[in-house]
């Protein structure tokens, strides 16, 4: 009864505006007020990140404390370039992470492939050895990789820390394309084996053009736990020429004092390459969408 | 106060724990190492840190105030008083330049019977035999030790210099240092230089944040924390 | 003909499986085998070796204190795990929508994810700190609170503190990884079911859900694992205090190894750990598989 006497209240408020309508606006409100809620909760701790890495020295800790900063300062983010070889810290990053993602997305769109499309022995303790792979603490890692790689020369190398991420990522990334390798129907690969095309030649050009946003994601993925990691690269590299941004970030972090001015401002400088990564892929997602209508 | 879960806190609580009386790992007439931790001095320590929250003069937060958090809190005037050592003067008046003049050392006072006892933390220097830059490091080094230089560090860090002729200097024997002087000339203890003497050090930390939380007694929480340390003594031993 | 089938199948399978499988097993089975040998050595991996045996495992499996870090890593991970889906599932959702701006969206509710997790751990605890942090500031200011509020000195706040921040800080990826998985779901079922007059709840339940079923479960499993043995965030925060409340596993072996240099211990305490969630995982493969049929 209710129900219906809302329903005509609502036809004669909004006029020949359809209940669909209505309904589809109040659903448009509910969702951005949500994503205001959230993007304020984001923002808060960031707004304070950019806020504090302007503030001078005496400012950091003033009471009340300054949410925009009274004397406003860029001096942290052109000190940060010459207290510390931020420069190099930037291009091993670059280098390490770039190579380690193209490897992991590589190697795991391969077996994720394999995996989804082929039944064969020892399918199900692949599947379940690369999830084992990711269960033990990592802490337990590190004497063990050193060790490794300590054998093989490789401690202070771009290699030690490539090879250490492919190994960290690529699991993740196999189940995740895996899956999303799984809802492509099966019968694309069937009529392009029908027209006479080999397994890698169905897998190169008709699976892995559907398969953007999937890629997409796990590049992200790959990339940025990448570019964030620091106990490894802690360990595993020694000289200032060798070591990543995240190692760089974590050595402003002292016994005594944290440098806050110039530790936010290489932290927001080590946000650029992400979002640039983050913007670019993201339209892989949205290509995705229209590739998404030939799947089935 | 430092009451986090980490050396810093527990580095403090030691030096309040030896000027009560108790010794964390000692050593018994036949030269056994023993446990200290349900001594009366040890107790004592731990009802310390526990009144002194309870009655309110430890600005709020006590286990996430670590060194750096406390070391604001006094450039700030939040709070008034610290276990600490001389470079805390330094690192205080980057945070508040303003303070200059307004802080000072005093040492710790001793528990009726016991003598006042601090340590020293010395910083030094190595180089190895095969250093490629071996000359350059010796150049690098007398650098840092000559008596101006020592002057300008202390100037700035308020450390106390390594160099007596430099200790000597009316400028680290000004009011603001003065007490860390004194207490350094006096009673000065250090920790058994064993490998495995952490592993009794870490104990302290989970024992007073239990005190100040009151959800065991003072006396129970000495004896666990005593059982642990025999255990280790014993296995080590 | 269908044996000679099978056998290209599995060839097929093995040619594109390989590379992955070169490069996980050798650097997993020496550091598995490594830990499992010294966690049978007393050993502080320089001057001291010394074979115990099963010791530890039997010293650990009756000790209240490792007992009660599992139980805390357990209520960590759960509560991180369900934040993260929770959010990271209803975002998805409305990002999917392709509302105005979802993109300036997107890139906001991404970024904790980009921010390591130093700077995430630091920042909070600063926004947090009781008497100069700015949360206290703006509720004394608002009028919410009349004296500075210690956010972490109760066990409850201090372990709910952490799940917050490790929250903030995760459901990114649970986000993202879902939104790609509805993706990849046909526009065209939603279509018909909006002509059959099904409501966005209902299109929900019946289509995204199904649909994401793959990438939900796999995502799943390797959120547990992450988070049960996580590090970071909690070590930064509250180094497993006050008194031990948030003592993970992962602080109990930094603590064992690094504090007191019994590295067999802290082996030990990993491959209990490691066989823990390979039973938990044993359980989620068999509902894969059960998915896979």
């Amino acid at each position: 009864m209710t129900m219906i006497k809302e329903t005509m209240a609502n036809e004669k408020k909004y006029g020949l505006m359809s209940d669909v309508k209505v309904a589809r606006k109040i659903t448009n409100l509910t969702s951005y007020s949500v994503l205001f809620f959230f993007s304020a909760l984001i923002l808060f701790p960031i707004l304070w990140i950019i806020s504090t890495s302007l503030k001078n020295e005496e400012d950091l800790f003033s009471l009340p404390p300054q949410i925009i900063p009274e004397n406003p300062t860029l001096h942290a983010f052109k000190q940060v370039w010459i207290d510390h070889p931020f420069l190099a810290y930037f291009r091993n990053s670059l280098i390490v992470v770039s190579a380690a993602t193209f490897i992991s997305v590589t190697f795991s769109a391969f077996a994720a492939y394999g995996l989804s499309r082929f039944r064969f022995r020892g399918h199900g303790t692949f599947m379940a050895f690369l999830l084992a792979s990711q269960l033990f603490p990592s802490i337990m890692l590190l004497i063990p990789f050193y060790k490794i790689y300590m054998t093989f020369g490789l401690i202070n190398t771009h290699a030690a820390l490539i090879i250490t991420y492919v190994s960290f990522t690529i699991p993740f990334c196999t189940w995740m394309m895996r899956g999303y390798f799984d809802g492509i129907s099966k019968d694309l690969d069937l009529a392009a084996q029908i027209d006479g095309a080999g397994r890698f030649r169905i897998f190169r050009s008709v699976i892995l053009p559907l398969s953007w946003p999937g890629l997409a994601a796990t590049t992200i993925y790959s990339f940025i736990s990448g570019w964030n990691e620091y106990i490894f690269a802690l360990v595993l590299t020694q000289d200032e020429e060798m070591k990543t941004v995240p190692v760089g970030i974590g050595q402003l972090v002292g016994e005594y004092r944290i440098d806050w001015a110039q530790l936010m401002a290489a932290s927001l400088y080590a946000l650029i390459p992400l979002t640039i990564i983050f913007i670019f892929f993201n339209r892989y997602f949205i290509s995705g969408l229209s590739a998404g209508a030939v799947k089935e | 106060m430092v009451g986090t879960d980490n050396g810093s806190g527990q580095g403090r609580f030691n030096v309040i724990a030896r000027n009560m009386g108790a010794t964390d790992l000692g050593k018994n007439a036949a030269g056994k190492y023993v446990a200290g931790q349900d001594s009366d001095g040890w107790k004592a320590a731990l009802k310390l840190y526990k009144d002194a929250v309870d009655v309110g003069c430890v600005p709020p937060g006590q286990f996430q105030t670590g060194y750096p958090e406390a070391s604001v809190q006094i450039g700030k005037g939040q709070a008034a008083m610290m276990i600490t050592g001389p470079h805390t003067i330094g690192v205080a008046l980057t945070a508040n330049p303003a303070a200059k003049g307004k802080l000072a050392g005093a040492p710790i006072p001793a528990a009726a019977g016991v003598s006042a006892t601090t340590s020293l933390n010395q910083s030094g220097y190595a180089i190895a035999r095969r250093s490629t830059h071996r000359a350059a490091a010796i150049a690098y080094l007398k650098f840092l030790l000559n008596k101006e230089n020592q002057l300008r560090i202390n100037d700035v860090t308020y450390r106390i210099p390594s160099r007596l002729d430099a200790q000597a200097d009316p400028q680290v024997n000004s009011e603001m240092s003065l007490g860390f002087v004194k207490a350094g000339e006096g009673k000065v203890f250090s920790n058994p230089q064993i490998p495995w003497y952490n592993s009794i050090a870490i104990l302290s930390s989970p024992a007073y944040q239990a005190a100040i939380k009151g959800d065991k007694t003072i006396d129970q929480i000495a004896k666990e924390q005593a059982e642990k340390a025999r255990k280790i003594i014993a296995d080590n031993g | 003909m269908k044996s000679a089938f099978k056998k290209r199948e599995s060839r097929s399978g093995y040619f594109f499986t390989l590379p992955t499988l070169l490069i996980v097993f050798s650097l997993i089975i020496y550091p598995l085998g490594y830990a499992i040998f010294i966690s049978m050595q007393r050993t502080n991996l320089i001057s001291e070796w010394k074979f115990v045996g099963a010791r530890y495992y039997a010293e650990l499996l009756t000790d209240a204190e490792f007992i009660n870090s599992l139980k805390i890593s357990l209520i960590f991970a759960f509560f991180v795990v369900v934040g993260n889906f929770v959010v990271g599932l209803l975002l998805a959702v409305i990002l999917n929508q392709n509302l105005k701006f979802a993109t300036t969206f997107k890139i906001i509710l991404m970024l904790p994810w980009l921010l390591p997790e130093v700077v995430v751990a630091l920042i909070w605890k600063w926004l947090f700190n009781p008497t100069y942090g700015l949360i206290n500031y703006i509720l004394n200011t608002v009028g919410l609170i009349d004296s500075d509020v210690s956010w972490f000195d109760s066990s409850t706040s201090a372990l709910a503190g952490v799940i917050f921040v490790a929250t903030w800080k995760g459901y990114p990826i649970v986000m993202i990884m879902m939104l790609a998985g509805m993706k990849n779901i046909p526009s065209e079922r939603y279509e018909a079911a909006a002509i059959d007059g099904a409501t966005r709840i209902q299109q929900f339940r019946h289509i995204t859900l199904p649909g994401l079923r793959p990438i939900f479960l796999v995502t799943c499993i390797l959120e547990t694992a992450w988070w049960f043995k996580h590090f970071t965030v909690i070590w930064l925060m509250t180094s497993g205090g006050p008194a031990g409340a948030t003592k993970v596993v992962s602080i109990s072996i930094y603590q064992q190894a690094f504090g007191d240099f019994n590295f067999g211990k802290a082996a030990a305490e990993s491959v209990i750990i490691l066989t823990i969630l390979l039973a938990a995982s044993y359980f989620y493969s068999r509902a894969i598989r059960n998915d896979n049929d």
